[in-house]
């Protein structure tokens, strides 16, 4: 990708700058993040709670990619309908759970392409 | 001459004897399926998942090719993602269950046609059902010449139907239909909504009919962390194959002044509740037993609430089938905590040992043992010791102070943590598979669960094989009778408990807590924040490969024969960053392989989430000998018979973005 990007300011009014690479860049919006919690709640909640994605989930998943947790999740939960949200909504998962961890929003929508997802590196919010 | 004539007919039956145990080592009085059927969910009442069929064989197997797909995402208002079903194989039909709604179906054997369909009219106990997913069949039974298939429904009901037609058998129970909450005990019931207010319980299993009686298991909400100490148990019903009428119950949490009740202190027995046995059941029809399993009491993972050895808790018990009446038992765990669940229908076979036909019945299980008694009398087949294993120091609990250990056969999968279990595919990843480890306390089999924020730094205790390790329902085990050899699919993995106080729970279940804005905590004293474990770094399993196996284990002399990984590596641990360059043998799937045994293959396809492909090996040897693709992965145990002179093979797909559907697979015509 535009790897000068990175270093110009990124703001709304410019939708075309480089997808950020790593979780510590805003890599999803607050709405993305309300929709997840509201899916986590409703759905995964029945099995986990909010512990457990915090703290040491995250720093296992550190120097992993985006995609990689997306794909674990999507194609293995939840448990008992595995498969079952659309694409959107997994990735709406993942911002909640990256909000519960402390990392920062941002303003570009976190896409629900593997693909895509592979390019942003997992760092927790500190350390 | 008479005499000659009986010493010539002994002589005869002697060499047969003589041959079979020869040629096998072990005579198979119980041969699996028979005429090509599959008549229980479990292929036949001893649950072998064994077919005698070979005309698939290691000549032929890779000609396999799919011969019709029968739909099953428009059984239930959504479609299915984890179809859970072996159908039934009798005479001119198969029978299963589809979707949510568990609506049966009669299907042609031949072309995949939708022959007939019944579901039970929705009602609000089928809205609170915690098991709507998750069927997986129906029993069948000859009640005076009529063929009838039964079924429980997710709102636990039990259904009888016609097999030709699929309609309700009028004269049994009410219409055809009896409910399974009368009978089960003084609850509370909630009568607005009629369903039980003191807690919940269901099946998704099939019922088992034993010489004209139906006996019932149960199951129900997942208890990693309830609402309440309180639930329902899962007490064993037997029922009238041809009216429905309840004839026995045995409380598998005893009353006062029945055997076992002094296993639960002060009045825990009267509100403690699970102990289902969810998995399906088995039976030996001759000795008029049927094995039963059952799995934790309420709270998966504390049992400060419920003190005591808590029997009938993770057993298995042999009741006769008439009367209900115990004929012995076995309790795996005592005061189990770490949700150790028994998940198979126990396996029924005979078997040479030691110079003898012995009658065994076998559970595989999440601890990684398979469990070998003499199903007359429960006496283990080789010792099962009670040894001292850690002890509790959350605050309420008091953990039994030993457990039984299988001494053989040996575990199939990894029990316990240490460092030494931890990945070392480089220095760099050890290192950091030990740093995320060291918040948690290692130990061995029996590891218990430890608190959150513990004052000593640590935050949960890892066990192993944990939630989702050992062996389990969507793989489960197989039995070659002809050579009385056990197989079993396990998985490696681990849990970490981590305890909360129940009041700090806040689990927002929209189904149990409708109002977000209100505190939803839970009265238990304390319960877990869930069943998983944890990651190693970047993502990658913690623990070391094989992530899943399967482990073939000779009965007649306990011993392990081979252990195959399930499948191949996967993508993501092949294309991973951090292993490339590196060497590194097959890793197998982390799934439980699906397997079935036939005359003369395993056939097993890899389980859930992974690769969508059929496996043949050598029965002896583990040795690969074929594959074959699948439309879509496989997420439980397949089926075998045979239908106008040609052998099928069927099993249910479903997976991330795929519905659910059967598929049938044979060799071209
Ligand atoms: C029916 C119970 C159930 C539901 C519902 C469920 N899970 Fe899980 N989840 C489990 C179990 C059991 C495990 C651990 C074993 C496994 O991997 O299957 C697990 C493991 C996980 C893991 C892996 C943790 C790790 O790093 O190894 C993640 C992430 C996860 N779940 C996320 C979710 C999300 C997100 C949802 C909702 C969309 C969800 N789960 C719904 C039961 C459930």
């Amino acid at each position: 990708m535009l790897a000068v990007a990175t270093a110009l300011p990124t703001s709304a009014q410019e939708p075309e700058v480089a997808p950020p690479s790593s979780t510590r860049e805003g890599v999803y919006t607050v709405e993305q993040a309300e929709r997840g919690e509201e899916i986590m709640h409703d759905v995964c909640a029945n099995c986990h709670m909010d512990d457990e994605f915090v703290g040491t989930f995250i720093k296992s998943w550190a120097g992993a990619s985006v995609g990689d947790l997306f794909e674990e999740v999507s194609t293995s939960m939840p448990q008992d309908r595995p498969g079952s949200l659309r694409p959107r909504q997994y990735a709406q998962v993942l911002a909640y759970i990256f909000q519960l961890n402390g990392l920062p929003p941002g303003e570009v929508l976190m896409s629900s392409s593997i693909e895509e997802l592979r390019e942003i590196i997992i760092e927790g919010s500190q350390g | 001459m008479r005499f000659r004539g009986w010493s010539t007919w002994a002589a005869a039956a002697m060499t047969g004897a003589l041959l079979l145990g020869l040629t096998s080592g072990a005579a198979g009085q119980r041969l699996g399926t028979e005429g090509g059927e599959w008549r229980y969910w479990g292929g036949d009442e001893g649950s072998s998942r064994y077919s005698p069929l070979d005309q698939i064989n290691a000549d032929n197997f890779e000609n396999l090719e799919v011969v019709w797909r029968w739909k099953a995402a428009n059984y239930g208002p959504q479609p299915d993602f984890i179809y859970r079903a072996t159908p039934l194989k009798v005479g001119d039909k198969l029978f299963t269950v589809a979707g949510s709604r568990r609506s049966v179906v009669a299907i042609d054997p031949a072309t995949g046609e939708t022959l007939w369909m019944w579901r039970m009219r929705n009602n609000p106990r089928w809205e609170a059902s915690t098991r709507q997913n998750y069927g997986k069949g129906v029993a069948y039974a000859e009640v005076e010449g009529r063929g009838v298939v039964y079924v429980i429904t997710p709102g636990y009901y039990m259904a009888a139907l016609d097999a030709e037609t699929g309609v309700p058998i009028p004269y049994f129970g009410m219409n055809g239909i009896v409910d399974l909450h009368l009978g089960l005990g003084d609850y509370p019931v909630d009568a607005d909504r009629g369903i039980l207010s003191s807690g919940d319980i269901t099946s998704s299993s099939a019922p088992i009919v034993v010489n004209g009686v139906i006996v019932v298991g149960n199951s129900h909400d997942r208890g990693y962390y309830p609402r309440r100490p309180e639930n329902v148990p899962g007490h064993i019903r037997g029922y009238d194959a041809k009216t429905g009428e309840m004839i026995w119950k045995f409380n598998v949490v005893p009353d006062p002044g029945e055997f076992g009740h002094d296993t639960w202190e002060g009045d825990s027995w009267k509100y403690t509740g699970n102990v289902s046995a969810w998995a399906p059941l088995s039976a030996d029809s001759e000795l008029d037993i049927v094995y039963v399993t059952t799995d934790t009491p309420t709270n998966d993972y504390y049992g400060g609430d419920r003190l005591g050895g808590n029997l009938f808790g993770t057993s298995i018990i042999a009741l006769n089938a008439q009367t209900g009446e115990r004929v012995w038992h076995f309790q795996m765990v005592h005061h189990d905590i770490w949700n150790y669940d028994n998940p198979n229908a126990p396996k029924v076979l005979d078997v040479m040992h030691d110079g003898r036909l012995v009658p065994m019945v076998i559970e595989t299980t999440k601890q990684g043992w398979a469990y070998v008694f003499d199903r007359e009398t429960g006496e283990p087949v080789w010792p099962i010791e009670e040894r001292s294993v850690p002890q509790s120091d959350t605050p309420g609990e008091r953990t039994s102070p030993t457990q039984p250990f299988v001494t053989k056969p040996a575990a199939f999968e990894l029990q316990g943590v240490t460092e030494d279990d931890l990945i070392d595919f480089t220095p760099e990843l050890r290192a950091a598979a030990l740093e995320l480890a060291g918040e948690y306390r290692m130990g061995p089999q029996f590891n218990p669960p430890s608190l959150l924020n513990h004052p000593d730094g640590t935050n949960g205790a890892f066990h192993a094989p944990g939630a989702n390790g050992g062996a389990n329902i969507p793989g489960g085990s197989s039995i070659d009778p002809d050579n009385g050899i056990l197989y079993v699919a396990s998985q490696r993995g681990h849990s970490v408990i981590s305890l909360v106080p129940g009041g700090e729970a806040q689990p927002r279940l929209s189904n149990l807590c409708p109002d977000p804005a209100v505190p939803c905590a839970s009265s238990a004293t304390y319960v877990a924040t869930g069943p998983g474990g944890i990651r190693g770094p970047q993502g990658l399993p913690l623990l070391k490969p094989p992530y899943g196996a399967i482990t073939a284990i000779d009965l007649k002399t306990g011993d392990h024969l081979w252990r195959i990984p399930n499948g191949d590596t996967p993508a993501n641990i092949k294309n991973h960053r951090a292993l490339q360059g590196l060497d590194i043998p097959n890793t197998g799937k982390n799934a439980h392989a699906t397997i079935l045994t036939t005359k003369t293959l395993l056939i097993y396809g890899e389980g859930r989430g992974q690769e969508p492909i059929l496996h043949a090996v050598d029965k002896m040897t583990g040795e690969e000998i074929g594959r074959v693709e699948l439309p879509a992965t496989t997420n439980t145990a397949m089926m075998s018979y045979m239908h106008d002179g040609r052998q099928f093979i069927v099993l249910a797909v479903a997976g991330a973005g795929v519905e659910a559907e059967l598929v049938a697979l044979a060799l071209p015509n």
